[in-house]
């Protein structure tokens, strides 16, 4: 039995009731338009919203297509606030269209808050409500789990004949709080939890311990959902289970387990980090890494913060192998930096290297080379591909002492244009991962020293921000989707990321902010008054988002063992996504045109 | 609407034959064309009692969705329990429905005198023509427009001599509409008017 007429199951009809659905489907015509058909003339008069149900509709300004509709999708929001187009829609394929009353609509945005926050809410918020739909999925998560993805520990046994002090020993060598026994084809448990009556009850260490176990023991299939392992632990009010193979018992699920899946490990690695003596040591951490954040973005935490977990476990990371391959006078005579974007904090996946380091004086040549192209090796070793620019400590353009950097930061400053360029910018996101933070902020005292105060060196600067402005990124994006061609992959950093990141460097290098994370130099703007606030809470909302885009795409090329890149392909995108993806290249733009006036790169 | 000198005559000669009160109202036609659909306990025109009638109104591009009619009938006699498989109404559903007499007079308030369109509407027309007959002293007088005639003139034109499938599925697939769930009789109506419109755009509507 179909609930409404229409198939309402999509964004934002999502949100209605189902009798407010009822309700606005039975509202609802049909309207048919063949191909190149007109629906809405530009500044016409609008009393409908339009749900695509079959066909491709495309959006125009001008000569320009600012976006494209198809199955599912709905236009025009922003005609239903202000009851006016200011774009033209045209049939780019045949089209029928469900017709809702705005009427009908408008009422609706104010009986159900959710429902009206789509149409009206800003930019920012929108991707607020995304948030908590990723929550929802945190709660799905438990719902799919099965207790193989939990990670339970394999069984210790001990014979039914054995003492009880003999299973204290077993279990306190064997790290447990419950051990198997077997008593001929009986298997039971014993648990830490009985030592609490043998204790109370003045019993023996030498009693057997069959006369203590439990024999009639709980049980879940290895296949079966987490979910019901808890709910078994809830209803019988126990610490555990014994998780079975057709039958046969292959472990102990502990509540602790359970909670330990829903919550991170990341405490867990750093200790490992910590803790490790070799190469291999870190390797293993590095390997879970990638597991923790897979496992964090989908329940649902938030970029920033997730970025910001992945680079302090980086950081230790190159610090404990820093140690580990530099001679002791190397390691204390020198600061070791993370540029670009780790120096940022705002990679997530494995990255290239991209590193520096800044060198006390009188330091052994020979062993500072040595050491330094050990540390390139081994981050490669650990998976951190190399540097196609050559960014990385090994090169001898990366290594300098204070006094050598101070001369080279300014010679780029001076040139401000092709590699010299680009350097600098690149080291504008430097970050002290290892050594004493003060080389660092000498060598920007004489980097800002000798910046010449002149617009146009800013301006010259800022020219980056264009460079990717080619229709393949921008307006091609679109009439892309509108051919439907085969390839709909957009290249999420040259046409957003790069310009954010880019134009926020260039506005915080013109304030003099020197925290190197865009979020917090977007914060510094805004409290500045340089950046208007709205406009850097999107721009910060759309960073996010983009850097989830690219996660999630990330996370699937690693699935599927193929090359982390930063193309999405829009095709696999819900609808919502797209929606926000739209949103999130609005933003770009517009502030590539804020950055644009403001120094004037019209004049290049 | 271009019909032939037979058709002209025929519409005429009903026409005469009605009585009084529904000359007029079927004598108004807006150029609009109503989708219908009946559901019936049979599918022997005989036997068939009316279980619920559905229409819906085209016009220009725009199907008028939101004014549809939609009613259930009471049936004189109880349900076939095989039929019940066939059309999904359960002797619970139509108990509600509305008396026969009643339904059909608001069906002739509904479609006037406008064009009736349908998918082998020739069996709904001749089912409902069965209870018309004697309450309007002749049968229905509204031309008739089926759909799948229309199809296939536009099929022909393209594949002329090969054989046309004319199955509900078919017609959907490749007319690229979006159909309804065939859930009851007024999804079906919409479905055919959306079907209408694609071939209307392709130039094989109302000539």
């Amino acid at each position: 039995m179909v609930a409404t007429r229409f198939d309402l199951s999509h964004p934002p009809f999502d949100l209605l009731t189902l009798a407010e659905a009822s309700a606005l489907s039975a509202a609802a015509d049909i309207l048919f338009f063949g191909n190149d058909q007109e629906i809405l003339p530009t500044g016409s008069m609008v009393d409908s919203l339009y749900l695509v149900m079959k066909g491709l509709v495309r959006e125009t300004a001008g000569d320009d297509v600012v976006g494209v509709y198809r199955e599912h999708e709905t236009f025009d929001c922003r005609a239903l606030a202000t009851g006016k187009t200011i774009h033209r829609f045209v049939a780019h394929e045949e089209a029928l269209l469900c017709v809702f009353p705005r009427q009908d609509v408008l009422a609706l945005t104010e009986k159900n808050p959710a429902f009206g926050a789509y149409f009206f809410s800003t930019v920012s918020d929108k991707f607020g409500q995304l948030a908590q739909k990723r929550d929802r999925r945190e709660w799905q998560s438990l719902f799919t789990a099965k207790i193989c993805d939990a990670g339970f520990r394999s069984p210790v046994f001990i014979d039914a004949t054995a003492t009880i002090a003999d299973a204290a020993r077993l279990m306190k060598e064997q790290h447990r709080r419950s051990i198997f026994v077997r008593d001929g084809e009986r298997i039971g448990l014993f648990t830490t939890g009985d030592f609490r009556d043998i204790v109370a009850n003045g019993v023996s260490n030498q009693t057997l311990v069959r006369e203590r176990s439990q024999f009639s023991l709980l049980s879940c299939e290895k296949s079966d959902y987490l979910f019901n392992a808890l709910l078994l632990m809830t209803q019988r009010n126990i610490h555990r289970v014994v998780v079975t193979e057709d039958g046969i018992p292959i472990g102990v699920l502990a509540q602790s387990d359970l909670l330990s899946f829903f919550s991170n490990h990341s405490l867990s690695i750093a200790q490992q980090l910590e803790m490790a003596t070799t190469v291999d040591d870190l390797t293993r951490a590095t390997q879970e890494m990638e597991t923790l954040v897979a496992t964090l973005a989908v329940q649902g935490m938030k970029m920033p913060q997730l970025a910001r977990l992945v680079q302090a476990l980086n950081t230790q990371l190159m610090v404990r192998l820093w140690e580990m391959v530099a001679p002791p006078d190397v390691f204390a005579g020198s600061a070791l930096l993370a540029l670009g974007s780790e120096g940022r904090g705002e990679q997530i996946l494995k990255a290239d290297q991209d590193n520096a380091l800044i060198l006390a004086e009188g330091l052994n040549e020979k062993e500072v080379e040595q050491a330094a192209s050990n540390f390139t090796e081994q981050m490669l070793r650990l998976g951190y591909p190399l540097c196609h620019g050559g960014v990385m400590v090994n090169q001898k353009l990366w290594r300098h002492t204070v006094r050598g950097w101070s001369q080279i930061l300014q010679e780029w400053a001076r040139q401000s244009q092709g590699d010299a360029l680009m350097n600098l910018a690149i080291f504008l996101d430097a970050e002290t991962v290892a050594g004493s933070p003060t080389y660092l902020a000498k060598c920007r005292d004489a980097l800002q020293a000798g910046l010449r105060d002149d617009a146009t060196w800013l301006s010259r600067m800022a020219l980056p921000i264009e460079q990717f402005q080619n229709t393949r990124v921008e307006g091609g994006f679109w009439s892309q989707m509108l051919n439907r061609e085969k390839d709909a992959r957009l290249d999420i950093k040259k046409a957003a990321i790069f310009p954010i990141v880019h134009g926020v460097r260039v506005l915080a290098l013109e304030a003099d902010i020197r925290v190197t994370n865009t979020f917090d130099r977007l914060g510094a703007l805004a409290s500045k008054l340089i950046l208007d606030k709205t406009l850097a809470n999107d721009l910060a909302e759309s960073l996010a988002f983009l850097m989830r885009l690219r996660l999630d795409a990330g996370l699937v090329s690693l699935r599927e063992k193929k090359a982390v890149s930063n193309d999405i392909d829009t095709a696999t995108l819900s609808t919502l996504d797209k929606d926000l993806l739209k949103d999130a290249l609005m933003v770009t733009k517009r502030f590539k045109q804020m950055v644009q006036q403001r120094y004037h790169l019209d004049r290049f | 609407m271009r019909v032939s000198t037979w058709q002209k005559w025929r519409h005429l000669w009903r026409m005469h034959h009605l009585q009084t009160p529904y000359r007029l109202l079927l004598g108004e036609d807006d150029g609009a064309l109503v989708s219908i659909d009946c559901e019936t306990s049979s599918l022997k025109v005989k036997d068939a009692e009316i279980l619920s009638i559905a229409a819906v109104c085209i016009e220009g591009n725009r199907i008028r969705t939101k004014d549809a009619f939609y009613t259930l009938v009471k049936p004189q006699q109880a349900l076939d329990r095989e039929n019940v498989q066939v059309h999904g109404l359960r002797p619970s559903d139509v108990s509600e429905g509305m008396p026969l007499e009643e339904a059909l007079q608001k069906f002739l308030q509904f479609i006037g005198g406008r064009t009736l369109l349908g998918y082998y509407l020739q069996y709904d027309v001749a089912v409902l023509n069965k209870y018309f007959k004697p309450m309007l002293g002749t049968v229905l007088p509204n031309h008739e427009v089926e759909v799948s005639g229309r199809y296939y003139d536009w099929r022909v034109g393209d594949y002329p001599g090969a054989y046309i499938d004319l199955s509900w599925e078919t017609i959907i697939k490749n007319l690229h509409i979006s159909a309804l769930p065939r859930h009851d009789a007024l999804n079906d109506t919409i479905t055919v008017a959306m079907m209408y419109l694609a071939l209307q755009s392709r130039g094989y509507g109302v000539l």
